[in-house]
């Protein structure tokens, strides 16, 4: 687990690292519009250069990158190979036995979704890699804002996300004891079939909840007493600015699109 | 002193037909500017009480009022801006994601503007000694700098009333001396008043006040001094005597006459070297 990088964050000093953390999920959720668009040879040695260039800025070494989503490789090796053997038949047909095709049309296709995929897995790698996930909290929570417009409670929602995260630590901190405690016990985790492990999870999970019951109370009872009544009349200590690298990359992007879209084969 | 919180008949029952209420007919003052500690032993409604004083809890019969102003549903609010309270457990406390985040937590339920917010948030940082810890996450500091912080989200905010509701019974000994003195700085630089609800004697023994509670009821309300020259009652009410006590305990059960009123370590001391001196 410990060289699995996918949502993990690196703390590194970088253009990338210093970005507005809402330009880049607005970037990242373009970026995988703008991969679905690419389908030439040209667009796509574009966007691999694009991307490439980016996690370059990010300082994070490639070798790293590439060892760290190398867990999520099989996922799309599997969905590749499935693409390759069940594609409808088109083009040259390679090799066929009973329902199975390889087809030029298949091979085509399969070597798209195994690209497509590794890059929006990467830029999203890169995205929590470069990105605190309080910023990213504060980050989505800014982006949410017009939806106060159709009645969503952003600042609530907001507010849930920012004390969730805050706790995540905390609650593994927690669980981990319990298992322990548990252990001390007898309790055996992860051991025999199915139905006993499940039932081995009991006497973590029950002791989990209730410990999350009463710091719940504890918490609630805490921010009222410093004056909390509601989200909407807050002010903010954390704020995002847009500074100009923020601008300086949507350009790059807007290039971007323009050429994949002057190469793409309608 | 003028008062700066009376509580009068205070009656407080969790389920309605509780034959023995949480609180029973309490009723004191607490003088502007004091150190009050309230001491009894567990489930003796020490903390139910510190609830009543913000309106954490609703009670029925009885009247509070907080610098000048009664408790009701309409006034609660007004009432939480003048009391500051810290709660026993560090982690169930911290709100902010960051250390800054956290003592800027009550400025903005306060609507302080974000330029008035910055430097309040680092001068209540600083004064508390956490400067350098200002952009950590709550998980990687220690119990006592959690309370840290938790004090300094107090004094951003700047009330007029500390209640510390067992807020140091989770730190090690050192973290607890270290807090206390850092609330003792303060109360002299910010004229607080300061009510200590705890179990720790010795932190009692510091206070000008001491009210001693039990089932719910008031029994007991003196200086420190006072109340520990009881020696034996304070044990039959679920409490520790200080440290000179069950010194003194330890002599006399030895056969040597100490002296029955309380002693402070140093009074002590000082009444030990005399003694053995004069022999």
């Amino acid at each position: 687990m410990s060289n699995f990088i996918f949502g993990r964050y690196l703390p590194l000093e970088s253009v990338v690292h210093r970005l507005d953390p809402r330009n880049k999920l607005l970037l990242s959720f373009c970026y995988i519009i703008l991969v679905f668009m690419a389908n030439n040879l040209v667009s796509y040695a574009l966007i691999i250069s694009f991307t490439v260039g980016a996690i370059l800025a990010s300082k994070i070494s490639l070798g790293f990158f590439l060892k760290g989503i190398r867990p999520l490789l099989w996922l799309i090796v599997f969905t590749v190979v499935l693409q390759l053997l069940f594609s409808p038949a088109g083009g040259h047909v390679y090799f066929h036995w009973a329902f199975v095709n390889i087809t030029q049309f298949g091979l085509i296709n399969s070597g798209y979704i195994f690209i497509r995929f590794l890059l929006i897995i990467m830029m999203s790698t890169l995205l929590t890699l470069s990105t605190q996930p309080l910023d990213i909290a504060t980050g989505l929570a800014s982006l949410m804002k017009p939806l106060r417009w159709i009645k969503v409670p952003v600042d609530t929602l907001a507010m849930m996300l920012s004390i969730a995260l805050r706790f995540v630590p905390t609650l593994m901190d927690e669980a981990n004891k319990i298992m322990n405690a548990q252990r001390a016990r007898g309790v055996d985790f992860g051991e025999g079939g199915l139905l006993k492990q499940a039932k081995s999870l009991i006497p973590l999970m029950v002791p989990l909840f209730m410990s999350a019951f009463n710091r719940a109370e504890d918490l609630s009872i805490a921010m009222e007493a410093r004056g909390y009544q509601d989200s909407e009349h807050r002010s903010q200590y954390r704020i995002l600015t847009w500074q100009r690298r923020d601008t300086i990359t949507w350009i790059i992007f807007v290039v971007v699109l323009a050429a994949i879209l002057a190469t793409r084969r309608w | 002193m003028a008062n700066i919180i009376e509580v009068k008949h205070l009656t407080y029952r969790y389920q309605e037909n509780d034959q023995r209420p949480a609180l029973d007919d309490v009723s004191f003052d607490v003088h502007a500017g004091e150190w009050l500690a309230i001491v009894g032993h567990n489930g003796s409604g020490k903390s139910t009480l510190a609830k009543s004083l913000d309106g954490l809890l609703p009670f029925t019969t009885g009247e509070v009022a907080v610098a000048g102003i009664k408790l009701t549903p309409a006034t609660v609010w007004q009432v939480r801006e003048k009391i500051g309270m810290i709660f026993q457990n560090p982690d169930n406390q911290f709100v902010g994601a960051t250390v800054a985040d956290d003592v800027a937590f009550g400025l903005e339920n306060r609507q302080i503007p974000r330029d008035e917010m910055l430097p309040r948030v680092q001068a209540a940082i600083e004064q508390v000694g956490m400067a350098e810890f200002a952009h950590r996450e709550p998980s990687s500091l220690s119990g006592g700098q959690k309370q840290r912080v938790a004090l300094a989200g107090i004094i951003a905010i700047a009330p007029d009333v500390l209640i510390l509701d067992e807020a140091t019974s989770m730190l090690d000994p050192q973290g607890r001396r270290d807090m206390l003195d850092l609330v003792r700085q303060l109360r002299v630089e910010k004229q607080l008043t300061v009510i200590s609800i705890t179990h720790d004697i010795d932190e009692a023994a510091g206070a000008d006040r001491v009210l001693v509670v039990d089932d719910g009821q008031l029994v007991d309300e003196a200086d420190p001094a006072t109340i520990f020259a009881q020696g034996e009652r304070l044990i039959e009410l679920g409490l520790d005597l200080p440290f000179t006590a069950k010194l003194k305990a330890a002599l006399r059960r030895r056969g040597i006459e100490t002296p029955a009123t309380y002693q402070t370590a140093a009074e002590m001391e000082e009444w030990l070297w005399q003694s053995l001196s004069n022999t």
